[in-house]
């Protein structure tokens, strides 16, 4: 087994990583910038080293400095978590070529699943369903004519993208000019690749995803599904194992597509293939994460197991440690995440400071964060500060444990989705489990904060303006003769 | 000594009617006598009519975020800013909720809006933003050019006012 690993990453991902390697008995080795040295990952580890970078993003994406932490210290591999250089193939090809295990796929493998369009014909190929498309091979005028002949609605995508960036839905030829352009130009903007494609949109889809663990060597497992519906600007917000409303025979066949999609492709690592899932049961390949997926907890959960002690087995080269029969699902777990957001101003990302946390324990709790009480939430990072987790023997029990959870955490200080979330939880649609991506925006009037007693606001009016100097004093330091005279003073 | 605050958006007055022998307080018409414990100073007990609130408080630069009974409040208070819509002059500006960087502007100076109308494109923590007219009016300044970054509260872009 490895002896010392490098997490290249921060947060709450390396400190879930850094979790398992202590339990492992692997020494770790965490990397920040400068902003970051109070932060929860660097107290974590066993040894630590600061890269340098005008800008936190920068330091974490510095590949050469990476190299020379991994040498510095003697790291002999590194986990890159999620985001950051965790799906970028030059990455994986230096460090290897460094002499470093990298945790993840081989760089070919990352190159062929990193392209929307390249993965998308390498699964067609393979007998996995996907979506009528169009790909811009020539001029964005050539394209505009070709994805009007799908037929709509379809939607934009760029094709070196992820997390929803560059998206558009078009639902009518007029509107379809303005949004290739507008998708072409973000598209460029957020990955220096201007193509986009084109595909037929399924109306009111399911996002369902498949765990799969392979040794690299056309082994491959699934570990069932997650059931990732509940978006806001297209990224997920409440992920959930197994998918509640979903057949046994068709989670077979979606599960069974993945493996042999990764058996393919001679998928190492643990991996996510995601589909799109429609009203009548047709669903499509999605695109594939090469990487730890931010809801793996979900999948430990029901299965009891530890996703990324497995990643460090399959890297160090023991194989697989499960066989598909051995795997079973028990129970039911809810996720959420956590992030410094406005809900009320249409999910904006929010800055501040953590002034006040309290965490949340209970039955069937899991709190995977990154934060402690007087970090700074910045925009250099991604909002997502925490992640929360229930589980219990079936979906509406865990769904109480999780709106219980929730109600119980305090993070003060940064506006954060938290209430958002227990609306979700006690939305009865949302307990029916007929989930489809568009529920937040169906949901809108039935999310919204219902109203106050009017007690409970003057205890809030109270609180607040007890932190002021001009309400203390009026309030309790006034001198006696004044004080007696107050209520005749207005 | 009447005190101008918002609770989660929404405008309210709150005075201090007595002081003895209990603490009591007036929001809106309605009228609380009350008693107020805090230790730590960060937690907070109120009791008003036999009822106990117990909650988390936090006060940022701009506001106090209040946690009770499972819900965050933010109420903006008189300190912050010099009172809440004074002058009117917030209704003119489009201000930057946080820092970030201008990626696109939807319209030039002097050209008519309608309310809610796309003015400019912002990113910030890698999202992509609109900004929005928040009534009918006619640009005044766009004073943040495309492409260039701009911190928290900085204005966007300005109405000529009314």
């Amino acid at each position: 087994m490895l002896k010392k690993v490098l997490i290249a990453n921060r947060g709450e991902i390396a400190c879930r990583i850094m979790r398992t390697l202590k339990r492992l008995g692997i020494a770790s080795v965490a990397v920040y910038h400068h902003e970051d040295r109070n932060a929860p990952h660097v107290a974590m580890a066993d040894e630590k080293v600061e890269l340098s970078g005008q800008v936190p993003t920068q330091a974490y994406l510095d590949q050469e400095q990476i190299v020379a932490a991994c040498k510095a210290t003697g790291a002999e591999a590194v986990h890159p978590g999620y985001g950051f250089l965790s799906e970028n193939a030059g990455f994986a090809k230096r460090i290897t070529d460094a002499g470093i295990t990298f945790i993840g796929p081989d760089p070919e493998v990352i190159t062929l699943m990193g392209d929307k369009i390249i993965s998308r014909e390498f699964a067609a190929k393979h007998g996995i369903p996907v979506a009528p498309s169009a790909k811009q091979t020539g001029t964005i005028e050539d394209f505009i004519k070709e994805a009007a002949a799908i037929g709509f609605p379809l939607l934009i995508k760029a094709s070196a993208g992820g997390g929803g960036k560059g998206m558009k839905i078009v639902r009518q030829a007029s509107e379809l000019e303005e949004n290739i352009r507008v998708a072409a130009s973000e598209a460029q903007r957020y990955f220096s690749d201007g193509r986009v494609y084109a595909e037929r949109l399924v109306d009111m889809p399911r996002h369902i995803e498949v765990q799969v663990l392979g040794d690299g060597k056309g082994n491959v497992v699934h570990l069932f599904e997650r059931e990732c519906s509940i978006q806001r600007r297209y990224q997920k917000v409440v992920e959930e194992s197994p998918a509640p409303n979903l057949s046994s025979a068709l989670r077979d066949e979606i599960c069974a597509s993945a493996v042999r999609l990764c058996a393919a492709a001679k998928y190492k690592n643990a991996g996510t293939v995601e589909f799109i899932l429609g009203a009548k049961g047709e669903y499509y390949f999605l695109e594939m994460n090469t990487r730890l997926q931010v809801e793996h907890p979900v999948t430990e959960i029901v299965l009891g197991l530890d996703l990324v002690e497995e990643q460090l087995k399959i890297a160090a080269g023991q194989g697989l440690s499960l066989k598909q029969a051995d795997i079973k699902q028990t129970g039911h777990a809810l996720e959420v995440r956590i992030c410094a957001e406005r809900p009320e101003k249409d999910f904006q990302p929010a800055t501040g400071r953590v002034g006040v946390l309290r965490i949340p324990e209970g039955e069937g709790v899991r709190w995977d964060g990154g934060i402690r009480e007087g970090q700074a939430v910045t925009p250099a990072f991604d909002s997502m500060l925490a992640k929360l987790i229930a589980y219990a023997p079936d979906r509406a029990t865990a769904t109480k444990r999780l709106a219980a959870a929730l109600r119980d955490t305090v993070l003060l200080g940064v506006p954060t989705n938290i209430d958002f979330l227990g609306r979700i939880m006690a939305n009865p649609v949302f307990q029916s489990g007929k989930l489809h991506t568009g529920f937040i925006k169906e949901q809108g009037e039935a999310l919204a904060p219902a109203a106050v007693p009017a007690a409970a606001e003057a205890a809030v009016a109270v609180a607040a303006l007890t932190t002021t100097d001009d309400f203390q004093t009026s309030a309790f330091h006034t001198p006696e003769p004044y004080a007696s005279i107050g209520a005749w003073r207005n | 000594m009447a005190f101008e605050i918002a609770i989660d958006g929404q405008d309210r007055k709150a005075d201090i009617l007595a002081r003895k022998p209990d603490l009591t307080v007036s929001l809106g018409d309605a009228v609380y006598p009350l008693t107020y414990a805090a230790h730590p100073p960060e937690e907070f007990e109120i009791q008003i009519g036999g009822k106990i609130y117990k909650g988390f408080r936090y006060a940022t630069a701009e506001e106090v975020h209040v946690r009770l009974d499972g819900r965050t409040f933010v109420v903006e208070l008189p300190r912050f800013g010099g009172g809440r819509g004074a002058g009117g002059k917030h209704d003119n500006e489009i201000r930057a909720d946080m820092p970030g960087t201008v990626v696109a502007i939807h319209c030039t100076e002097g050209d008519d809006v309608t309310s809610g109308q796309k003015l400019l494109t912002i990113e910030s923590m890698k999202l992509q933003i609109s900004m929005v007219a928040p009534r009918d009016g006619v640009i005044a300044k766009l004073p943040v050019a495309a492409n260039t970054t701009f911190e928290r509260g900085a204005v966007l872009a300005a109405l000529k006012p009314v």
